[in-house]
């Protein structure tokens, strides 16, 4: 069981006291984060205990505007002392700088006082015991497994882990407020081998909810699925054609379009979706939509580390770009005004007006193509939108995959291939903020060495 | 119990005594009591490591410093091991009875009671010189600091009209370690770090292009001296401007020529991750069971150096007091030597290499790279350039990744050229290149003079940990070698 020392109140004592604190020491406007956290994590394999981990974290974060001049500084001693320093050290580096006339605390009107919070925190009470029990039944379910005679599978690891934490926010401008949320995760991976040939893969839930993470027997099976099918991968002839994004990893396409909407980029003019607020982007079936308010989503929230609330809205909609990703200072760049997003994008939706069925039905309509299901690395661009990608996955022939594929690159400009994008499937998966179908692009370069 | 009499680190104890024990109530009985507590029947190793982080960083955004931040981060982590059962728990309270909860915590989290004798800490390892025990995170020194970064943009702007933005940041680090195991060992350390990072952008015929460079490594802001600033922000122009040209790279298998330098990121991914410890104890690595054989061609050395002066991957002692030192990894294409911590060492009768690292005290430490590279050959590296008829050379990187269990590595450029007849003869966008690692290295068939390690900006990562790390070679030419780039 997980007791964290401090409750919210406690929390928000803290931030208050460091912003006392900078504002004894001169003109200035501050903010500060007060944050705990505290998990435990067990690992295991082929039935030996392997890691056992509690983990206690803390900071406090004062962030002080000078007219402009903005210091930062940061402790992870709770202690007053501790941090008197910190708000002494922000005040200081912020008497050092140049003036940033956009620089400064959240506009008071944007404030979210009293936005509802969505639901974050369900703590599972579990037990030290009772947790490395799960990841010894992580483990069992992974070696348990049935597989094909020939084939042998190992578990390099096998996991869970719990933890909950509070995080309180206030401001000069009168913000105080905190919440306290949870992450549960179980995950397993495993190595297979067969005729001297090896793969390994993962498997993961990750929930707020300890009650709502898959079942070990689930997260086993994908994990074994997924090396097994990949053994026996080849590399393919250099050539253009069609590629299916498996929605397990096409949410890494959205990062890169996340990162080009966002303020910074906008405002340094180094996004390859530049200035691009009420233009075509996507085919006009195509929908990004944002929803900081789900509960128990693993990335919801009600307001962003300046106390600003997102907000349910369509980023993208029908392919037209209708906001960006802003904080205040990007914001006021702009001449617009604050998402919401100083901590990033809230949860994600990417979805099509017409979804083409599940992944098998999206593998019918490419016909022949490149199923990827697995990117190892690569670069994006983020001025030019130069992709390239290590990618692995499945060649498909007459709409079904026929054989395991590693060894390649795939490569395209990723502003055509978002406008390229031919559909997104119904079969929807999740990865932290982001959720997304398979998706289905034409003619990209793939590079290979038979 | 009281210091060490005759402490052969005398410096660095007294710095990490003043930092991390005397403000905070503790002092050494309370360590060698608390490995008491964490010792007990089965347990092979248990260490204490405290540490003590204050960083300072200054940013330049489109000619102008106009946000500061300081950060201390300090805490302790405790770990005990009975077999490769490792039981760990950390805090950042410092205190006398956080130390006591510690190992409350981790007996609790190996289900078994607390120890009740003291470990006395008797041995501490030789003083090192491989960077001054100096602090670089000084009060009032902003000014010193600004004005670098104001004159890396007069530099960069000043270079050529079509820069239309250079942004940069300089970040000064001090961290101070102490790491106490129940052996009686006793260690600390007080390694300073100095880096900036700049980017520039470019733009001609509304066409926008980045290049970035940056320089780092474990010394003072002094060494930042204004001729090597220059050269790292002329670096970032460069690179800007070639990509202002660049077309589509090429897909397909081609003949590769990699510039020396970070190009060494090549070995760090395809041969250094594989030959980590903790990989070949779980059988995970693809070079499991092959020490002795051979995996590359004559010539081909790899070394993984953590003595090397002033690097950013150089470690006087490792994370658990052991001193940093020279491995050979693969000696003239022969597969010699792995990379350990205490715990793989211990577990595979092999002996610990400095290699044992943590991203802080709250990190497990495990078996990581220090500055690892490629050895110089015998090539002129114009010989080498001139023997390609049609390749690509590629003189900058940015990350890469591998998988061990394979051997797959990849890494991504961030400037390329075309070579034509062995002339230079168009810039290329970015192109991932991928290969095997042992595939990759029977390809080498020139290796150059002109041995560089990068200029102190590697980071790597492993199972979610990040430790500055030195990546290098000299002018290699790889025969064969599957590149991405999106052009057919």
């Amino acid at each position: 069981m997980i007791n964290l020392r401090l409750n919210e109140e406690r929390l928000r004592a803290l931030a208050s006291l460091a912003v006392d604190q900078a504002l004894a020491l001169g003109d200035v406007a501050v903010s500060a984060t007060a944050r705990i956290g505290g998990g435990m994590r067990f690992t295991v394999a082929q039935g030996t205990a392997d890691k056992a981990l509690r983990d206690l974290t803390q900071s406090v974060v004062v962030t002080v505007y000078q007219q402009g001049r903005m210091g930062t500084a940061s402790t992870s001693s709770l202690e007053e002392t501790a941090i008197r320093r910190a708000a002494a050290e922000a005040v200081a580096t912020s008497g050092r700088v140049a003036v940033d006339p956009d620089a400064g605390l959240a506009d008071p009107a944007t404030l979210a006082h009293d936005t509802p919070l969505p639901e974050l925190a369900s703590p599972s009470g579990l037990s030290v015991a009772e947790l490395s029990a799960l990841a010894f039944e992580m483990d069992a379910a992974a070696c348990g497994c049935a597989i094909l005679p020939g084939i042998a599978t190992r578990v390099a690891e096998a996991g869970v882990a719990s933890s909950d934490g509070r995080v309180a926010l206030a401001t000069s401008a009168g913000f105080c407020r905190s919440f306290s949320f949870s992450n549960h995760g179980l995950w397993a991976m495993v190595k297979a081998e067969k005729d001297g040939q090896s793969a390994i893969d993962v498997a993961q839930s990750t929930e707020r909810r300890f009650q709502s993470l898959d079942s070990v027997e689930m997260v086993a099976q994908k994990a074994v699925e997924r090396a097994v099918a990949q053994l026996g991968a080849r590399s393919l002839a250099t050539q253009r054609a069609s590629i299916l994004f498996d929605a397990r990893i096409a949410s890494a396409l959205l990062g890169d379009v996340v990162g080009a909407l966002g303020g910074v980029a906008q405002f340094r003019r180094t996004s390859l979706f530049q200035d691009s607020l009420g233009t075509q982007i996507a085919p006009d079936h195509i929908d990004l939509l944002e929803d900081p308010f789900l509960p128990f989503g693993l990335a919801s929230g009600a307001y962003d580390r300046e106390g600003v609330a997102g907000q349910q809205r369509a980023v993208i909609e029908a392919g037209v770009v209708r906001g960006y990703f802003l904080d205040s200072r990007a914001a006021r760049r702009l001449s617009m005004r604050s998402t919401g997003n100083a901590d990033g994008p809230w949860n994600l939706r990417f979805i099509s007006r017409a979804p083409a069925g599940d992944r098998a039905a999206l593998c019918a309509r490419m016909g022949r193509g490149l199923l990827v299901t697995q990117f190892n690395g690569g670069a994006t661009d983020p001025v030019t939108g130069n992709w390239t990608r290590a990618a692995g996955g499945f060649w498909v022939e007459d709409g079904v995959p026929t054989f395991p594929v590693s060894g390649i690159t795939v490569g395209g400009n990723l502003r055509d291939m978002i406008g390229g994008i031919v559909t997104i499937g119904s079969d929807l998966y999740r990865q932290g903020a982001f959720q997304t179908g398979s998706i289905l692009i034409h003619d990209l370069q793939i590079g290979g060495a038979p | 119990m009281t210091a060490m009499d005759t402490p052969a680190q005398g410096h660095s104890l007294q710095c990490a005594e003043q930092r991390l024990l005397a403000p905070h109530d503790i002092d050494l009985t309370d360590i060698a009591r608390t490995l008491g507590a964490l010792q007990g029947p089965g347990i092979d190793l248990a260490d204490l490591f405290l540490e003590s982080v204050h960083s300072r960083t200054w940013r330049m955004e489109d000619g102008k410093v106009a946000a500061g931040s300081f950060r201390i981060d300090q805490g302790v982590g405790a770990r005990a091991a009975s077999g490769a059962d490792v039981a760990f728990a950390h805090s950042a309270d410092m205190h006398p009875g956080a130390l006591a909860d510690l190992a409350t915590t981790v007996s609790g989290l190996r289900r078994s009671s607390c120890g009740s004798s003291i470990v006395p800490l008797t041995t501490t390892p030789p003083h090192h010189t491989v960077y001054p025990p100096d602090y670089v995170v000084k009060e009032g020194d902003a000014a010193d600091w600004i004005s670098l970064l104001d004159r890396v943009d007069q530099v960069g702007r000043g270079a050529d009209p079509r820069v239309i933005r250079v942004d940069a940041f300089i970040r000064a680090t001090d961290q101070v370690i102490l790491v106490a195991d129940i052996a009686g060992r006793l260690a600390a350390d007080v390694r300073p770090t100095v880096q900036m990072m700049v980017e520039v952008v470019a733009l001609a015929n509304g066409r926008r292009a980045r290049g970035s460079a940056g320089m780092g490594g474990r010394h003072a802001l002094a060494d930042l001296t204004p001729a090597r600033v220059d050269e790292t922000v002329r670096k970032a122009v460069q690179m800007a401007l070639t990509n202002l040209e660049a077309r589509p790279a090429p897909a397909g298998v081609m003949p590769v020529v990699l510039a020396p330098g970070y190009a060494g990121v090549l070995f760090h991914e395809a041969v250094g991750h594989g030959l980590e410890g903790d990989h070949h104890r779980k059988r995970l690595s693809v070079f499991d069971g092959r020490m002795g054989e051979r995996i590359a061609a004559p010539g081909v050395t790899v070394i993984d150096d953590g003595s090397l002066p002033g690097k950013l991957g150089s470690l006087g002692i490792d994370d658990e007091g052991v001193p940093g030192e020279r491995t050979l990894l693969i000696e003239d294409g022969i597969l010699t030597g792995l990379m350990q911590d205490r715990l793989n060492a211990g577990l595979m009768n092999d002996k610990p290499t400095g290699n044992g690292r943590r991203q802080s005290y709250a990190h497990l430490p495990m078996p990581r790279m220090t500055n690892t590279f490629l050895a110089a050959g015998q090539h002129d590296p114009a010989e080498i350039l001139a023997s390609v008829r049609n390749g690509i050379y590629a003189p900058g990187f940015g990350g890469g990744q591998v998988d061990i269990v394979s051997g797959r590595f990849n890494f991504s450029t961030t400037e390329a050229w075309l070579i034509e007849d062995g002339k230079l003869t168009a810039p290329l966008e970015g192109a991932t290149l991928i290969g095997v690692g042992h595939e990759a290295l029977k390809q080498i068939s020139m290796i150059g003079n002109d041995l560089a390690l990068d200029n102190g900006i590697a980071l790597c990562g492993k199972q979610g940990q990040s430790v500055d790390v030195g990546v290098g070679q000299p002018t290699i030419r790889i025969d064969s070698m599957l590149v991405g780039g999106r052009g057919g």
